[in-house]
């Protein structure tokens, strides 16, 4: 069989067709039922929300006032949100209040800044009287010192003569 | 009688605007073409006037959603029947002989027709013999003489495999019609 009789028998098949009763029956019954709106309120939501029956230019009344709603509720939640974790707009904030206060703060550093630092030469003073007491030699005395403590000596032995006369006489007598 | 594209685009827009009477002048222009398209998928009368039954329920109740950009209405029926048809060969898969008493009835008895309708009862079961989706190229092309475009609008495959399916498919068909 070649191809143009093959084709020519393929072109026959259109002589088929369905038959006339069938064809009367089905178009009264197609033809008898109602369209299916793409707004119709009796559509489930899960139909509703399918891309292909969403129409964005007719928006019922409903829609806007859930729409309205929805938009209100996100808008309160993200306010208050911010309001928690946000340091700039804390009520009750004041500028010059948190300006004297770190002022205030950085006084008392130095204060005690400056209180470290004295006790800080004083300690090292100590150190150095301390180092000087411990050693045995005399050699970095202050001469002035060492008169003045001879002095001091001197006048305790001078002033009670007697006292030392009748102290001597008392040990004399006790060791005869 | 629809004549004319422009005048089918009329009644496309009075149809999804809900006119019935539209819609049924479309119906008596397409539905011989998507029930030759089903018979021969189906190989089964009974079942080819149901499914292309819902196939015209399903469009008429779902007109309002048929959007002409680029697919043309012809095409969009015939998407359906293919769906409708997959959809049967899920549930039920037949494979019994077509009613030849039926399917040639359009070719009277006399004796010149005999040899017509042998040679036709031939093609019809090498047809048979063919792939699915070689069968329905076959089907879309040469019977219902749709152009590769529309094909690869209603088949979801592009013209390239369109070309190589009719190619293989009209070589199958000759190759077994030889072995007769």
């Amino acid at each position: 069989m070649k191809y143009k009789d093959i084709k020519n028998s393929l072109w026959q098949f259109r002589n088929i067709t369905p038959l006339e009763d069938f064809s009367k029956k089905s178009r009264l019954l197609v033809l008898s039922q109602s369209p299916e709106n793409k707004i119709n309120a009796k559509d489930s939501i899960a139909e509703v929300m399918t891309l292909n029956k969403l129409n964005f230019f007719v928006i019922s009344p409903v829609r806007i006032a859930s729409l309205l709603v929805v938009s209100t509720g996100i808008f309160v939640g993200v306010y208050y949100s911010i309001i928690q974790i946000s340091p700039f707009i804390l009520p009750g904030l004041n500028s010059d209040k948190i300006i004297a206060e770190a002022d205030m703060i950085n006084r008392k550093i130095d204060i005690e800044i400056s209180q470290i630092n004295h006790f800080k030469d004083v300690s090292a003073e100590s150190n150095v009287v301390l180092n000087s007491v411990q050693i045995n030699s005399f050699n970095h005395l202050n001469k002035l010192t060492i008169e003045g403590e001879e002095e001091i000596l001197n006048d305790s032995t001078n002033t009670n003569k007697t006292l030392d006369d009748e102290i001597n006489s008392i040990l004399k007598d006790m060791s005869k | 009688m629809i004549d004319g594209i422009e005048n089918e685009k009329d009644l496309l827009r009075k149809a999804i605007g809900g006119e019935s009477s539209a819609f049924g002048l479309l119906y008596d222009k397409y539905q011989p073409r998507i029930y030759r398209f089903v018979f021969f998928r189906v190989s089964q009368r009974e079942e080819a006037e149901d499914i292309t039954h819902q196939v015209f329920l399903n469009a008429w109740k779902r007109i309002e959603y048929f959007d002409d950009h680029g697919l043309p209405f012809a095409s969009w029926l015939f998407r359906i029947a293919r769906n409708k048809v997959i959809d049967h060969y899920r549930t039920k898969k037949t494979t019994e002989p077509i009613d030849d008493e039926f399917s040639f009835a359009f070719i009277s008895d006399n004796e010149d027709n005999i040899d017509k309708k042998m040679a036709l009862k031939n093609v019809y079961s090498a047809l048979s013999k063919l792939s699915e989706d070689q069968r329905e190229i076959i089907i879309l092309r040469f019977v219902e003489g749709l152009k590769n475009k529309e094909i690869s609008q209603i088949t979801n495959k592009n013209q390239g495999t369109i070309r190589v399916l009719q190619y293989r498919a009209i070589k199958n068909l000759k190759n077994i019609l030889r072995e007769k």
